[in-house]
């Protein structure tokens, strides 16, 4: 048989989205953010995806363990890695960590201010 | 990876080999295959064509060329009932897709996605997705654009806006 190597370009960031989704459903929170800096159709892939579709190795809420209203990385366990996390969230330095409500991490900045949300994506 | 040794068949249509039926099968570059029913039905769009009787003439397989269609033929064979003696077996011929740090893999898995996809084989759609997914797994924006020669197409001030972005980049 004639086997030809075909020299086309193949186009990465052209997947159908439904490939996308599935190469996604085997991705952990970490693994998956990176994608959407690639290129635009990666980007709105994710977009779309982190608010409608369910992963479930991102199902499962993580746990912030930092106190007080210090700046730097704040320090997050995920239950589902057994890996603690630092994230840099810089609108939250100064801020005390108020609570959480679904996806939202509410920050409280000081008494005159309205609380600062921020969302997460768990 | 290895591509199938399939006879190309002579005639077009349908044909029967002893009590099997068999389907013709022809790939946007030409190539003909003969394939077994019971093994293309792997494909649910085959699967879909068999059903409904619209399997009767030689089906145009468009946007796959011989040679990958070679090669998902040699997927179905291998994934045949019976044809490989134990899933250990089955495993091991499998792995051959596991890594796609070469081009020439990563052009194959690229191909086979989109033939797994166009004929919906989950199979082998799945098999691909977990290559892509590992080789994914621990690179960095660039890293993977590199990897999978994708350009960026965000202009400068687009680029800037990511990079603050990245602030929020995790750090294990």
């Amino acid at each position: 048989m004639d086997i030809k190597k075909h020299k086309y370009h193949r186009d990465w960031s052209g997947l159908p989205e439904n490939v996308l989704a599935t190469i996604s459903d085997k991705l952990s929170l970490c693994e998956f953010l990176p994608l959407s800096n690639v290129c635009k159709p990666w980007r709105s892939f994710q977009k779309e995806t982190l608010t409608t579709h369910r992963n479930p190795l991102r199902g499962f809420p993580w746990l912030v363990m930092s106190k007080g209203t210090g700046s730097g990385p704040k320090r997050c366990f995920s239950a589902l890695e057994n890996k603690v996390r630092k994230i840099k969230m810089p609108k939250a330095d100064g801020g005390l960590i108020w609570g959480s409500f679904e996806d939202w991490l509410v920050i409280a900045k000081s008494l005159s201010d309205e609380p600062d949300q921020i969302y997460i994506c768990i | 990876m290895s591509t199938a040794a399939t006879a190309d068949a002579s005639s077009s249509g349908d044909t029967t080999e002893g009590s099997v039926r068999l389907l013709t099968l022809q790939s946007e570059d030409g190539e003909v295959f003969e394939v077994k029913e019971t093994i293309a039905t792997q494909s649910v769009t085959i699967k879909g064509m068999v059903d409904d009787d619209c399997a009767t003439s030689t089906i145009p397989v468009c946007n796959v060329t011989g040679r990958t269609l070679a090669m998902v033929i040699e997927w179905w064979n291998k994934h045949e009932i019976g044809a490989v003696s134990n899933e250990k077996e089955l495993k091991e011929w499998e792995s051959q897709f596991d890594t796609i740090d070469d081009k020439s893999d990563r052009d194959d898995v690229y191909d086979l996605l989109m033939a797994a996809n166009y004929l919906n084989i989950p199979t082998l759609l799945d098999c691909c997705t977990s290559a892509v997914a590992e080789a994914i797994k621990g690179k960095s924006t660039d890293e993977m654009r590199e990897f999978f020669d994708i350009k960026s197409d965000f202009d400068e001030k687009e680029e800037d806006a990511l990079r603050k972005e990245n602030q929020w980049a995790f750090e294990n």
